[in-house]
Protein backbone atom coordinates (compact mmCIF):
# COMPACT_ATOMS: atom_id res chain seq x y z
CA UNK A 1 0.00 0.00 0.00
CA UNK A 2 1.40 3.40 -0.90
CA UNK A 3 1.43 5.96 1.92
CA UNK A 4 -0.55 9.19 1.96
CA UNK A 5 1.94 11.96 1.15
CA UNK A 6 0.28 14.51 3.45
CA UNK A 7 -1.66 13.68 6.61
CA UNK A 8 -2.97 15.50 9.68
CA UNK A 9 -2.40 14.51 13.26
CA UNK A 10 -2.41 15.98 16.76
CA UNK A 11 -0.48 15.27 19.96
CA UNK A 12 0.32 17.02 23.23
CA UNK A 13 2.05 19.81 21.31
CA UNK A 14 -0.97 20.52 19.10
CA UNK A 15 -1.98 19.85 15.52
CA UNK A 16 0.57 19.18 12.82
CA UNK A 17 0.92 17.95 9.28
CA UNK A 18 3.10 15.03 8.31
CA UNK A 19 4.73 14.63 4.97
CA UNK A 20 6.38 11.43 3.78
CA UNK A 21 9.36 12.04 1.50
CA UNK A 22 10.81 9.24 -0.64
CA UNK A 23 14.61 9.30 -0.37
CA UNK A 24 14.90 7.58 -3.77
CA UNK A 25 13.48 10.78 -5.31
CA UNK A 26 14.82 13.43 -2.92
CA UNK A 27 18.25 12.92 -1.41
CA UNK A 28 19.02 13.63 2.24
CA UNK A 29 20.98 16.80 1.42
CA UNK A 30 18.03 18.29 -0.48
CA UNK A 31 15.68 17.42 2.39
CA UNK A 32 18.08 18.91 4.96
CA UNK A 33 18.63 22.13 3.00
CA UNK A 34 14.90 22.62 2.50
CA UNK A 35 14.27 21.91 6.18
CA UNK A 36 16.91 24.50 7.06
CA UNK A 37 15.05 27.14 5.00
CA UNK A 38 11.79 26.32 6.75
CA UNK A 39 12.97 26.25 10.38
CA UNK A 40 12.37 30.02 10.38
CA UNK A 41 8.71 29.57 9.46
CA UNK A 42 7.73 26.36 11.20
CA UNK A 43 8.78 23.70 13.66
CA UNK A 44 10.11 20.56 12.02
CA UNK A 45 10.91 17.10 13.21
CA UNK A 46 12.38 14.39 10.98
CA UNK A 47 12.12 10.66 11.53
CA UNK A 48 12.54 7.40 9.65
CA UNK A 49 9.29 5.42 9.76
CA UNK A 50 9.71 1.70 10.37
CA UNK A 51 6.86 0.85 7.98
CA UNK A 52 8.37 2.86 5.06
CA UNK A 53 12.14 2.40 5.37
CA UNK A 54 13.03 4.29 2.19
CA UNK A 55 11.32 7.43 3.40
CA UNK A 56 11.79 10.34 5.76
CA UNK A 57 8.77 11.50 7.70
CA UNK A 58 8.51 15.23 8.35
CA UNK A 59 6.37 16.73 11.09
CA UNK A 60 5.47 20.29 10.19
CA UNK A 61 4.00 22.57 12.87
CA UNK A 62 3.30 26.25 12.36
CA UNK A 63 5.06 28.75 14.62
CA UNK A 64 1.95 30.88 14.79
CA UNK A 65 -1.69 29.88 14.76
CA UNK A 66 -2.73 28.76 11.26
CA UNK A 67 -5.92 27.29 9.85
CA UNK A 68 -5.76 23.85 8.29
CA UNK A 69 -5.93 25.42 4.81
CA UNK A 70 -3.03 27.75 5.61
CA UNK A 71 -0.99 24.85 6.95
CA UNK A 72 -1.79 22.89 3.78
CA UNK A 73 -0.43 25.79 1.73
CA UNK A 74 2.71 25.87 3.89
CA UNK A 75 3.26 22.13 3.37
CA UNK A 76 2.76 22.40 -0.36
CA UNK A 77 5.24 25.30 -0.47
CA UNK A 78 7.66 23.09 1.43
CA UNK A 79 7.21 20.33 -1.17
CA UNK A 80 7.82 22.81 -4.00
CA UNK A 81 10.98 24.04 -2.26
CA UNK A 82 12.06 20.43 -1.97
CA UNK A 83 11.81 20.03 -5.74
CA UNK A 84 13.74 23.29 -6.16
CA UNK A 85 16.50 22.10 -3.83
CA UNK A 86 16.69 18.65 -5.46
CA UNK A 87 17.14 20.28 -8.89
CA UNK A 88 19.96 22.39 -7.41
CA UNK A 89 21.60 19.24 -6.04
CA UNK A 90 21.29 17.53 -9.44
CA UNK A 91 22.84 20.55 -11.18
CA UNK A 92 25.69 20.60 -8.63
CA UNK A 93 26.31 16.90 -9.26
CA UNK A 94 26.28 17.38 -13.04
CA UNK A 95 28.38 20.53 -13.22
CA UNK A 96 30.61 20.08 -10.15
CA UNK A 97 33.69 18.77 -12.03
CA UNK A 98 33.41 21.58 -14.62
CA UNK A 99 33.10 24.20 -11.87
CA UNK A 100 36.12 22.76 -10.05
CA UNK A 101 38.18 22.82 -13.28
CA UNK A 102 37.25 26.46 -13.89
CA UNK A 103 38.20 27.41 -10.34
CA UNK A 104 41.54 25.59 -10.62
CA UNK A 105 42.23 27.36 -13.91
CA UNK A 106 41.27 30.74 -12.50
CA UNK A 107 43.46 30.45 -9.41
CA UNK A 108 46.40 28.37 -10.62
CA UNK A 109 46.74 29.25 -14.27
CA UNK A 110 50.13 29.80 -15.90
CA UNK A 111 53.25 27.67 -15.83
CA UNK A 112 53.98 28.13 -12.11
CA UNK A 113 50.90 26.32 -10.92
CA UNK A 114 52.46 25.03 -7.71
CA UNK A 115 51.38 27.04 -4.67
CA UNK A 116 54.86 26.55 -3.14
CA UNK A 117 56.37 28.73 -5.90
CA UNK A 118 54.25 31.71 -4.90
CA UNK A 119 56.25 34.06 -2.71
CA UNK A 120 53.99 35.37 -0.06
CA UNK A 121 53.69 36.05 3.64
CA UNK A 122 56.96 35.99 5.55
CA UNK A 123 58.86 34.31 2.69
CA UNK A 124 58.90 37.56 0.74
CA UNK A 125 58.84 40.59 3.00
CA UNK A 126 58.88 43.95 1.15
CA UNK A 127 62.11 45.85 1.61
CA UNK A 128 62.39 49.50 2.53
CA UNK A 129 61.57 51.68 -0.44
CA UNK A 130 59.65 49.01 -2.31
CA UNK A 131 56.11 49.88 -3.35
CA UNK A 132 53.33 47.94 -4.97
CA UNK A 133 53.77 50.06 -8.11
CA UNK A 134 57.16 48.41 -8.78
CA UNK A 135 55.39 45.04 -8.79
CA UNK A 136 58.51 43.02 -7.93
CA UNK A 137 56.40 39.86 -7.63
CA UNK A 138 54.85 40.59 -11.06
CA UNK A 139 51.36 40.13 -9.75
CA UNK A 140 49.82 42.31 -12.44
CA UNK A 141 51.53 40.28 -15.20
CA UNK A 142 49.07 38.33 -17.32
CA UNK A 143 49.65 34.60 -17.00
CA UNK A 144 46.88 33.40 -19.30
CA UNK A 145 47.62 31.58 -22.51
CA UNK B 1 5.30 19.55 30.16
CA UNK B 2 7.20 16.51 28.99
CA UNK B 3 7.42 14.76 25.64
CA UNK B 4 9.25 11.78 24.22
CA UNK B 5 10.62 11.23 20.74
CA UNK B 6 12.57 8.49 19.00
CA UNK B 7 15.44 9.96 17.02
CA UNK B 8 17.46 8.36 14.25
CA UNK B 9 21.15 9.26 14.40
CA UNK B 10 21.39 9.22 10.60
CA UNK B 11 19.19 12.33 10.82
CA UNK B 12 20.14 13.68 14.25
CA UNK B 13 23.79 12.89 15.07
CA UNK B 14 24.63 12.44 18.76
CA UNK B 15 26.80 15.57 18.68
CA UNK B 16 23.84 17.68 17.50
CA UNK B 17 21.68 16.36 20.33
CA UNK B 18 24.30 16.97 23.00
CA UNK B 19 24.97 20.49 21.70
CA UNK B 20 21.24 21.27 21.68
CA UNK B 21 20.88 19.83 25.19
CA UNK B 22 23.70 22.05 26.37
CA UNK B 23 22.26 25.14 24.65
CA UNK B 24 18.82 24.60 26.24
CA UNK B 25 20.07 23.47 29.66
CA UNK B 26 18.43 26.48 31.36
CA UNK B 27 15.04 25.76 29.82
CA UNK B 28 14.63 21.99 29.70
CA UNK B 29 16.09 18.69 30.81
CA UNK B 30 16.82 16.21 28.06
CA UNK B 31 17.44 12.54 28.72
CA UNK B 32 18.93 10.59 25.81
CA UNK B 33 18.59 6.81 26.11
CA UNK B 34 20.08 4.65 23.33
CA UNK B 35 17.69 2.05 21.91
CA UNK B 36 19.91 0.63 19.16
CA UNK B 37 23.25 1.72 17.66
CA UNK B 38 21.46 4.22 15.42
CA UNK B 39 18.37 5.15 17.42
CA UNK B 40 17.82 6.85 20.77
CA UNK B 41 14.92 7.73 22.93
CA UNK B 42 14.65 11.43 23.80
CA UNK B 43 12.75 12.64 26.85
CA UNK B 44 12.37 16.42 27.03
CA UNK B 45 11.05 18.01 30.24
CA UNK B 46 10.51 21.75 30.47
CA UNK B 47 12.03 23.23 33.64
CA UNK B 48 9.97 26.29 34.42
CA UNK B 49 6.48 25.85 33.16
CA UNK B 50 4.96 29.33 32.92
CA UNK B 51 2.11 28.15 30.69
CA UNK B 52 1.45 25.39 28.20
CA UNK B 53 2.10 27.65 25.20
CA UNK B 54 5.60 28.66 26.30
CA UNK B 55 6.43 25.07 27.35
CA UNK B 56 5.37 23.94 23.86
CA UNK B 57 7.58 26.67 22.38
CA UNK B 58 10.61 25.55 24.42
CA UNK B 59 10.25 21.92 23.28
CA UNK B 60 9.70 22.75 19.62
CA UNK B 61 12.49 25.36 19.58
CA UNK B 62 14.79 22.73 21.10
CA UNK B 63 13.90 20.28 18.32
CA UNK B 64 14.42 22.95 15.65
CA UNK B 65 17.80 23.82 17.18
CA UNK B 66 18.81 20.15 17.18
CA UNK B 67 17.73 19.91 13.53
CA UNK B 68 19.75 23.02 12.60
CA UNK B 69 22.83 21.54 14.30
CA UNK B 70 22.26 18.21 12.54
CA UNK B 71 22.03 19.93 9.16
CA UNK B 72 25.28 21.81 9.82
CA UNK B 73 27.07 18.58 10.78
CA UNK B 74 25.67 16.76 7.75
CA UNK B 75 26.74 19.53 5.35
CA UNK B 76 30.20 19.80 6.99
CA UNK B 77 30.76 16.10 6.32
CA UNK B 78 29.70 16.28 2.66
Amino acid sequence: MSPEPLTWEADGLGAFATCLVDTAVYNKTAIFKTAYWYTERCYLFLSKPDDFPGSIRLEIRPKKQLTKDELTVLCREFCNSLIDQQVRQDVIAETGPIRDSLLKKAFFEGKNSSASSIQSGDTRVPQAGETYQEDRLRISRSTGT
Amino acid sequence: MEITRTVDHALYPRRALTEATHAYRDYCDVKITPITSHKSHLKISVKQQADAASAREVILEFLNYALDKSIHIHLENE
